[in-house]
């Protein structure tokens, strides 16, 4: 199965704060794109800006509509004043109204921003969803004219904003075909899917012998919901031995999950079921349950006089 | 005829009174970083 995998060289997914900074707009056309390039996917024009932005200019053409109408009213005032005391009223009291109107415009940008932002989504919703559907098509066919790691790349860029599981289960067929490592850009917790997918429990044991770390919660919990279809899997033994593995290099996961745990730790490798024994050694809880026994017969049995798992060599343990 | 430009600093009054009460007002209910990030994913997600 290995061998058919490809080497390949995943691009790094630029990463914003907010979810909407990459998405951006076309002034011409009004249509939306979470991808980057220059021109616009529908009308061609290079006239794509950041909704963000978008909507910030939409805010300063308000307040600057507001200002214009003041200031037309105070002309108008001026012309219809008979004497200089009303020029002197209307001028005065139009100047004193627009200093304060342009001082709280001032403070409110921000937060106007944000309110025209709301309802450019509000509004033009059905048009953000048929522009990332648009985005997703420009995925799958990037993929079916053979680049798929470019394929790859567009369909996960849309994936920050699209959530279901069809893209998931595209985005890991994809991966399953690339050689992973564990110094590419991965991750684990946005592709597992509602529903059971023998891809999903693939990928997630390629994760946790890869890199370890990215197992959490919901890796595992997934794992451990499917447990009985995992074993049907041909690879599932070793899906199961590898998640377990990871988890053991935090307390919490052991104590939290220790029916699965106990269920895999007699197959553990060595070294992470000697993390496993001095995690719950260190623990009086863990080891009056179950669990705590568990560790000294199978320690008595496989390990008989090993002696990394004496008391003082739990300080040399990696986590 | 003065009473227009009075009419009119008047207009000019409770035009700008009710921006500024506006603005007041939306300044505590302007949405959050993450209620517009909230918005978007269910725009996007919600026909699924
Ligand atoms: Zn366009």
């Amino acid at each position: 199965m290995t061998t058919t995998k490809k080497a390949v060289q995943l691009p790094v997914l630029e990463r914003s704060r907010r979810n909407y900074d990459r998405l951006r707009t076309c002034r011409r056309c009004g249509k939306y794109t979470i991808l980057p390039g220059e021109s616009c996917p529908n009308c061609g024009r290079a006239r794509l800006v950041p909704v963000m932005e978008r909507a910030r200019s939409r805010a300063r053409r308000k307040m600057l509509n507001e200002i214009l109408f003041t200031v037309l009213l105070i002309i108008i005032a001026i012309l219809l004043a008979q004497d200089m005391t009303q020029i002197a009223i209307a001028a005065g009291t139009g100047l004193i109204l627009l200093a304060l109107l342009v001082l709280v415009q001032r403070r409110m940008t921000g937060r106007e921003t944000l309110r025209q932002l709301s309802r450019m989504f509000r509004y033009d919703h059905a048009t953000i969803h048929d522009g990332l559907v648009h985005d997703q098509s420009t995925g799958v066919e990037t993929v079916r004219s053979g680049k798929d790691v470019e394929g790859y790349h567009i369909l996960r860029q849309t994936a920050v904003l699209v959530r279901n599981d069809r893209l998931r289960l595209a985005l890991l067929s994809l991966l399953q075909n690339f050689r992973l490592r564990s110094d590419m850009d991965l991750e684990l917790e946005s592709l597992i899917t509602r529903d059971f997918d023998p891809l999903v429990a693939d990928y997630i044991g390629e994760i946790a012998r890869l890199k370890r770390d990215m197992i959490k919660d919901r890796a595992i919990r997934y794992i451990i919901a499917n447990e009985p279809r995992i074993l049907e899997m041909e690879n599932g033994w070793n899906i199961l031995i590898s998640v377990a593995s990871a988890a053991v290099r935090m307390k919490r996961y052991v104590t939290m999950y220790q029916g699965f745990i106990r269920r895999y730790a007699r197959f553990l490798p060595r070294e992470r079921f000697v993390r496993l024994y001095h995690v719950v050694h260190s623990d009086p809880a863990l080891q009056s349950e179950v669990l705590g026994q568990d560790m000294e017969s199978i320690r008595a049995e496989l390990y008989p006089s090993d002696p990394a798992f004496e008391p003082d060599a739990a300080g040399a343990e990696r986590p | 005829m003065d009473i227009l430009a009075y009419a009119c600093v008047a207009i000019m009054f409770l035009f700008v009174v009710s921006r500024l009460l506006s603005y007041a007002f939306r300044r505590k209910k302007a949405p959050s970083e993450e209620e517009l990030e909230k918005q978007l994913l269910a725009a996007v997600n919600e026909r699924e």
